[in-house]
C-alpha cells in the first residue's frame, strides 16, 4: 500500500469510527493508539496484526463498547505509520500520546520497533499492550506499564517442545542449534527447562551459519544416547537435517524441528517430515476453549467478512493481535480506569483467568508473557498434522517412539 | 568413536568430491582465462535449481538431469564467454576487472534465481531405493555413494581429457604460458571460450550433485560454494586442476573429521586454518604449481 493511500485510509476510518461513536453516545470513546508499518520490512506482518486488532475493535463496538464506571465506552483506534523504521517509532508514539491524546497504546510489530516505542510510552506514563515482541531484553529493563498480552517471551518459545517430549517419556535429549540469536535463545530456554524437568542433556552443540552437512552432528547426537533430538535452525537447515536423518538411518524416539509444520517445510521435505514434532500457533486443529473473545473459527469468519479483499489469509500475527485486544478489554474492565498503574495492577490480577484464541494468559511484574505457548504438532505419513500437546487442545496422541526409518512404509 | 571417525572419512570423501569438482572448474577458468569467477557458486546453485525444475515439472530424476545440466550449462557458458569476457581483455587490469564483473554477475544471477524461485529453501523430494546402504558399520546414503561415483567418473574424464587429448593439452599449455601457445598458432579465443563453457558445464553437473548431497538450497546459497571453490584452488595451487581435485578431497576430509573431534561451529575454523597454513608455508599450493603469467 502506498503511504498516502495508507494514511488516507487510516484517517478516514479513524474519522468514521470517531463520528459514529459521537453520534451513538455522549461518552467519549476509549482512544487506543498504535503504529502500523505501511512500507518496509515489517509491513506485511504489521498489517496482518492490525487486522487482528480491527476484528477486536469491530467486535467490542458491536457489543456497545467497554463498561467503565457503569457507562459503556466504544473503542477508537488511532493508527499512524511507522514505515518499519525504528528511528521513526518514538516520534510517532509521542505524537499519539501528546497530539492525539490516546488513552493507552498497542505496541508496533516486532521486538525491534516495540523496543523503540516503549521509552516514549513509559516516559509519558502510558499503558502499552504488546502483541508481537518476544525479545526478553524488553522485559528486563524495568518498564512498569507494559504487558505482553499474547506473545510468549523468546526464551520460553522452545519450552513447549521440551514439555511435550518429556510428557511422552523421553529421558535423554540432544540439542543442536544454529549460532544466531533466535535459535540460540530458543535452545537455551529449552535446555534450561529440560534440566528442571530432570532430563539428561546428552549433547548441546552449536553450528555455524553456512553449515551444509549435518551428518556428523546427527551421528554425535545418536552416539550420545539421546531419546530425543532437538536441532534448531531455519527451514533450509531443518530440511537438510530431516533428509540426512533418514538417509543415515539414524532413529530417535522423537525429533523436534521448530518449523516442521510450516507449509513450505511439509511441501519440500515430503516423507522426511513424517513423525517430526514441531510447533505452531494458528492451525485449524488448534482450538482453545476460549473464555473471552471469539474462538479461532469465529475469528477466521470475522476476518473473511471484514477483509474480503485482504491479500493474505489470517495468520498467527492476526491471532496474536486479536488476542491482545481481548486481553486489553478484560484489563480495562477489571481496572475500571485507563490509568497506567491501575491497568497494570489489573493485568496482573487476571493471570490464569483468560484463555483467548492463542491460549492461556499469564504475565509477571515485568509484563513478560509466560503462557500463550505454541502448540505441538506431529506430522503423520501422508501429510496429515495432529495437535499432540498441550492436552487442552490435543487432537491425537503422539506416535512415540516414532517408527524406525526401515520400518516405515 | 570409531564409527564417528569412519563416518567422518566417508562424509569427507563425498563432500570433498563435490568441493573438488567446484575447485577444478574454477581453477580451469582462472588458469586459462585469468578470470576470478565470483559467480561460480551461483552457477553451481543454478545446476541445483535446474535439477529441481526437471524433477518437479517433468519428473526427471537427478541422474538424468546430469547430462541435461552438462549440455545446457556448457552452451550457456559458451554464449556467456562471448558476452562477457573478451571486453575484459581490453582493460588495464583484467584480473581485477574480472573479479568486479563476475561479482556483479553473481548478484544478478542470485537476483534472477530469487525472482524465479523466491527466497524459500528448496529440496528435491527424491530418494534412491534403498535410501541408504550399510558399508561396514556405517550407513551411507545411496545418493552420496552415487554422487561420489559420479565425482570420480567426471574427475577421471576431465583428467583424461586434459592429459590425453590435444584440446586438453592445449588447455594445460594455456594455463602454463598463454602467450607461448598463441605463438604456436593456437586460437586462444576459441580455446578460452571452450574453457569457459567446460567450467560452466562442470558447475552445472556439480549443482545437480549438490542437490543430492546437501538436500536444501536457495537463491542465496551460491557465495558459500564460491568461497569453498577459492579455498580449494588456493590449496591446490592456482590454475592446477589436479591440485584442485586433491585439495577438494583434503579440505572435505579435514572439515568432516574436525567435526568429529571438535564442536561443529569450530570445524570451519580448522578448514580456514589449513588455508592460512598453506598460504604461509607453501604458497604455491599442495602441488607447488604456479600459473604462468
Amino acid at each position: 500500500m502506498k503511504r498516502r493511500t495508507f494514511l488516507m485510509t487510516t484517517t478516514a476510518s479513524a474519522l468514521a469510527t470517531g463520528a459514529g461513536a459521537a453520534l451513538a453516545q455522549a461518552e467519549p470513546p476509549i482512544r487506543i493508539g498504535m503504529t502500523v508499518s505501511s512500507t518496509g520490512t515489517f509491513a506485511l506482518a504489521a498489517q496482518s496484526g492490525l487486522r487482528g486488532v480491527e476484528i477486536w475493535v469491530d467486535d467490542v463496538n458491536a457489543r456497545g463498547g467497554i463498561e467503565i464506571g457503569g457507562k459503556k465506552r466504544k473503542v477508537e483506534l488511532v493508527k499512524l505509520d511507522d514505515r518499519s523504521d525504528k528511528t521513526t517509532v518514538p516520534k510517532v508514539y509521542e505524537t499519539l500520546i501528546k497530539d492525539e491524546k490516546v488513552d493507552l497504546l498497542f505496541g508496533p510489530f516486532g521486538s525491534t520497533l516495540t523496543a523503540a516505542a516503549v521509552n516514549a510510552t513509559e516516559t509519558a506514563g502510558k499503558f502499552m499492550v504488546i502483541w508481537s515482541a518476544s525479545a526478553d531484553s524488553i522485559y528486563a529493563q524495568g518498564f512498569k506499564h507494559i504487558i505482553s498480552a499474547t506473545q510468549i517471551a523468546g526464551s520460553l518459545l522452545g519450552q513447549p517442545g521440551v514439555r511435550a517430549i518429556h510428557a511422552l517419556g523421553a529421558k535423554k535429549i540432544a540439542f543442536a542449534y544454529l549460532d544466531e540469536p533466535f535459535p540460540a535463545s530458543l535452545t537455551q530456554g529449552a535446555a534450561d527447562l529440560a534440566k528442571q524437568l530432570g532430563m539428561e542433556i546428552t549433547m548441546n552443540e552449536k553450528f555455524a551459519k553456512g553449515t551444509k552437512d549435518f551428518n556428523i552432528l546427527i551421528q554425535k547426537a545418536r552416539a550420545s544416547g539421546a531419546d530425543a533430538f532437538y536441532p534448531t535452525a531455519y527451514e533450509g537447515d531443518q530440511m537438510t537435517i530431516a533428509r540426512q536423518l533418514r538417509e543415515a538411518n539414524v532413529n530417535f524416539k522423537a525429533v523436534y524441528l521448530v518449523y516442521g509444520s510450516q507449509p513450505q517445510f511439509l511441501q519440500q521435505a515430503g516423507k522426511d517430515a513424517d513423525y517430526i514434532l514441531s510447533q505452531t500457533l494458528l492451525h485449524e486443529k488448534i482450538n482453545w476453549k476460549v473464555t473471552h473473545g471469539l474462538n479461532r473459527a469465529q475469528m477466521m469468519e470475522r476476518y473473511g467478512k471484514l477483509f474480503p479483499n485482504a491479500q493474505y489469509a489470517a495468520d498467527f500475527q492476526t491471532a496474536l493481535a486479536y488476542g491482545a485486544g481481548v486481553v486489553t478489554e478484560e484489563v480495562i474492565k477489571a481496572a475500571q480506569s485507563l490509568e497506567a498503574a491501575k491497568l497494570k495492577e489489573a493485568a496482573l490480577k487476571l493471570n490464569d483467568k483468560i484463555v483467548t484464541v492463542t491460549g492461556e494468559y499469564q504475565i509477571d511484574q515485568t509484563g513478560k508473557q509466560f503462557k500463550n505457548a505454541f502448540s505441538i504438532m506431529q506430522n503423520l505419513p501422508g501429510g496429515g498434522l495432529e495437535v499432540v500437546y498441550p492436552p487442552q487442545v490435543a487432537t491425537a496422541k503422539a506416535v512415540y517412539p516414532a517408527p524406525a526409518f526401515d520400518q516405515r512404509k | 568413536m570409531e564409527i564417528l571417525v569412519l563416518n567422518g572419512i566417508v562424509n569427507g570423501l563425498v563432500v570433498g568430491g563435490v568441493y573438488a569438482l567446484i575447485g577444478m572448474s574454477l581453477t580451469l577458468l582462472y588458469g586459462v582465462l585469468r578470470v576470478v569467477n565470483f559467480a561460480h557458486g551461483e552457477m553451481v546453485i543454478g545446476g541445483s535449481f535446474l535439477a529441481y525444475v526437471l524433477f518437479h515439472a517433468a519428473g526427471i530424476p537427478p541422474l538424468l538431469a546430469l547430462p541435461v545440466a552438462a549440455v545446457s550449462f556448457f552452451a550457456l557458458g559458451y554464449v556467456a564467454y562471448y558476452l562477457l569476457i573478451p571486453r575484459l581483455a581490453r582493460s588495464d587490469d583484467p584480473e581485477s576487472m574480472s573479479f568486479l564483473m563476475m561479482y556483479g554477475v553473481s548478484i544478478a544471477l542470485a537476483a534472477l534465481m530469487l525472482l524465479l524461485f523466491e527466497a524459500d529453501s528448496r529440496s528435491i523430494d527424491y530418494t534412491f531405493n534403498p535410501i541408504s546402504m550399510k558399508i561396514g558399520p556405517v550407513y551411507v546414503s545411496t545418493a552420496r555413494v552415487v554422487a561420489l561415483a559420479i565425482t570420480i567418473v567426471v574427475s577421471a574424464a576431465v583428467g583424461l581429457f586434459l592429459f590425453a587429448t590435444l584440446p586438453g593439452k592445449a588447455l594445460r599449455a594455456a594455463i602454463m604460458n598463454r602467450e607461448a601457445i598463441q605463438i604456436m598458432g593456437v586460437d586462444i579465443v576459441r580455446l578460452s571460450a571452450f574453457a569457459f563453457a567446460l567450467a560452466t558445464g562442470l558447475a552445472g553437473i556439480t549443482g545437480v550433485l549438490v542437490a543430492l548431497v546437501f538436500p536444501a538450497f536457495n537463491a542465496f546459497s551460491g557465495p558459500e560454494y564460491s568461497i569453498i571453490g577459492f579455498i580449494v584452488i588456493v590449496l591446490g595451487g592456482l590454475g592446477n586442476p589436479i591440485g584442485a581435485l586433491l585439495a577438494g578431497v583434503a579440505y572435505g576430509l579435514v572439515e568432516q573429521l574436525a567435526t568429529v573431534f571438535l564442536p561443529q561451529a569450530l570445524a570451519q575454523i580448522v578448514g580456514f586454518g589449513l588455508l592460512v597454513a598453506v598460504i604461509l608455508f607453501r604458497n604455491a599450493g599442495f602441488m607447488r604449481w604456479r600459473v604462468g603469467r
